[in-house]
């Protein structure tokens, strides 16, 4: 039975890290599974889960993927979702909604803690998160992907947060992922296969 | 900025567009509910409304917050009145508006059109019954929109209904002095109405849309002033080509949605999905006007020259736009230019820059006629039904629709302000030029041959 692992790598963006790990996975028989990356402010970070062959020793898959990452000064955790098993097991979701939050306007602490509070009362799940700032005028611009339990009132949400954020001067839109797959696609609708589905496949 | 993450650099794009729509018109086919008694035809009327609408706000309200995206207004619409009632007296036809009127009001539905009728050709009796009622009709209901359909480009222009019409507008005006003659403005007169074209107000389900049909609305006033002011940030001196990309992109993203929330209201009920109407209109919020449009892209006052330019410029990059989003959008979107509606629109006749005679050729630059425009009271019925001829004649001749909507407000002079239960802003009475020096051409009647 193969072994999975769930690996970060933090390291300052270079080329070639992408290489040398995956050289290492391929030294120890492994295998890509899910992979994603994000380039912040010149550092790079990346999750894999990679499936091992089961006899393969995880301290020997640990100290060889550190090894091969030590050169770039890359930082590396590993963890075996066997003994990590997520708490909140997935419970059927398919009642449940994709949105998409944007919040922009000019940055001030506490946006995105107040955002993160609302969502945690709801129940509302973020499965995608990026947010930038501009130093030239200190704007900010951030956007979520939520998946949003049912019995939510996504005009009643946007309307919490634009009461919080509207006398600083920071817009917020909160908007169903068909209708931004609507405007997104030339294919008219009713065609469009995105615009029909409630979740993103 | 930039994102490095495909899907979200797209989201750079839409940049928090304020998305909306602007009304959600059940049309409802009640034509089988003819009887010839009418208390009978009323009760049929009256059930078919509410059966078939009784769950209409609660899906509006349900779709309304799944998707994010207010609705602004609802409505009903009904076959055409004059249609199903044949061979009633007028106190029946009054009976069949307030029975229009209390199945509205019992589904919290704030308008419903369809009492209306088609007199292109000629006048029948009962329609011309229903235009007798009209004064009554409108006085005493609250949600019942009237319309009449006055000439097409193949049949001419039905001059004999326009004068009846005119004193209608002014017995109804009338019937309502103590509330500045509002009930005229519920009657809208059309022309080239060929579509059943369903969003002018007044919107009659017309023949062929089947027993229950959503149409929608989209005002993208907001989305399109969002978009050139983002714009004229990134570059202020953006030419005329790029502005009306911008409006191009805009009107698509508002279509698009639209058509979303349409579709989906349609197939929680039951119903087919009609068509897309995009007009420029004002809403209640502030600056949602074309009239702030123009400033942005470099017209100071509305009604100075250029005016006309600007707003073609901006009607075709609605149609342009919003006919690439989706093949159900109508054909001949429009500008709402109302000052009755519209407070910047008011503000603008105050500085006299904007005159009557502005807006009346404005119709030929995307007004598409002269909507909910308030005159005075003592304004002789023959130049109401001249100002109304020359709308029709303006639209014969060009091969395109038009309503028209005239408020003659009793007591009132040219200059007064006006204000309305329901309407945010006060209107201005404008001053027409020229008045009561076409009676005799007036009183000649008949029906004028159409355009080749």
């Amino acid at each position: 039975m193969a072994k999975q692992y769930i690996m970060t790598v933090l390291a300052t963006n270079r080329t070639g890290i992408l290489a040398a790990l995956t050289n290492a996975l391929d030294e120890l028989g492994g295998n890509t599974l899910d992979v994603s990356q994000a380039v912040i402010r010149q550092f790079f970070t990346m999750i894999v889960a990679a499936e091992f062959p089961a006899n393969r020793d995880p301290e020997v898959i640990v100290d060889h993927i550190r090894a091969v990452c030590r050169p770039f000064g890359a930082e590396i955790a590993i963890k075996d979702p066997a003994e990590d098993a997520a708490s909140e097991q997935q419970e059927d979701r398919t009642a449940w909604q994709s949105y998409v939050l944007t919040v922009a306007g000019r940055d001030r602490p506490g946006v995105l803690r107040f955002i993160a509070h609302r969502l945690a009362q709801k129940g509302i799940d973020l499965v995608d998160l990026q947010g930038m700032r501009r130093e030239d005028d200190h704007s900010f611009l951030t956007s979520m992907e939520l998946i949003v339990p049912p019995g939510i009132d996504a005009l009643q949400f946007r309307q919490e947060l634009v009461q919080e954020f509207q006398a600083d001067g920071i817009t917020v839109a909160f908007q169903h992922r068909r209708v931004l797959a609507a405007l997104a696609h030339p294919e008219p609708m009713g065609f469009n296969v995105v615009s029909t589905q409630n979740l993103q496949e | 900025m930039e994102h490095r993450t495909g899907f979200f650099s797209s989201l750079q794009q839409l940049r928090q567009l304020p998305l909306d729509v602007r009304t959600i018109t059940l049309g409802i086919n009640v034509a089988d509910c003819h009887d010839r008694s009418p208390n009978s035809m009323c009760e049929a009327l009256y059930q078919r409304i509410v059966t078939k609408a009784g769950r209409f706000a609660a899906v509006c309200g349900e779709v309304s917050s799944l998707l994010g995206v207010p609705i602004l207004q609802r409505r009903l619409c009904v076959t055409p009145i004059d249609r199903v009632a044949q061979g009633f007296c007028i106190d029946d036809l009054v009976s069949v508006a307030r029975t229009l009127d209390g199945a509205a009001a019992n589904l919290h539905i704030d308008r419903i059109g369809g009492f209306a009728a088609d007199v292109q050709h000629g006048i029948g009796a009962s329609a011309r019954n229903l235009i007798s009622c009209l004064p009554i009709a409108l006085s005493q209901t609250e949600r019942v929109r009237a319309a009449v359909h006055v000439g097409t480009t193949e049949c001419g222009v039905n001059l004999e209904a326009i004068s009846l019409l005119a004193h209608a507008l002014q017995a109804a005006a009338e019937a309502t002095s103590h509330r500045n003659g509002d009930a005229a403005a519920k009657l809208a007169i059309l022309a080239n109405d060929a579509t059943g074209h369903p969003h002018l107000t007044g919107a009659c389900l017309g023949d062929g849309w089947g027993d229950l049909v959503i149409h929608v609305g989209v005002g993208a006033a907001a989305i399109i002033r969002h978009a050139i002011e983002q714009r004229l940030i990134t570059n202020p001196n953006s030419t005329l080509p790029e502005l009306s990309a911008e409006i191009q992109t805009a009107v698509f993203q508002a279509t698009r949605t639209a058509e979303l929330v349409g579709r989906e209201i349609a197939g929680r009920l039951g119903a087919d999905f009609g068509s897309i109407d995009v007009t420029l209109a004002p809403t209640l919020r502030p600056n949602d006007s074309v009239v702030d449009l123009l400033p942005l892209m470099g017209i100071e006052r509305v009604g100075a020259p250029g005016t006309a330019t600007a707003l073609v410029l901006i009607l075709n990059a609605i149609r342009a736009g919003s006919a690439f989003a989706s093949s159900a959008a109508g054909a001949y979107s429009r500008i709402m230019l109302s000052v009755l509606e519209d407070s910047s629109l008011a503000a603008a006749t105050q500085s006299g820059t904007l005159t009557f005679d502005q807006l009346c050729m404005a119709a030929n630059a995307g007004a598409c006629g002269l909507d909910l425009i308030c005159v005075a009271g003592d304004t002789d019925v023959e130049t109401l039904a001249a100002i109304i001829a020359d709308q029709v004649s303006f639209a014969v001749v060009n091969r395109r629709p038009c309503a028209v909507r005239l408020i003659p407000v009793p007591g009132k002079q040219a200059g007064d302000g006006v204000s309305y239960s329901g309407m945010k802003n006060d209107a201005v009475i404008l001053p027409i030029r020229g008045t009561g020096l076409a009676r005799e051409f007036i009183k000649r009647g008949g029906r004028l041959p159409p355009a080749r």
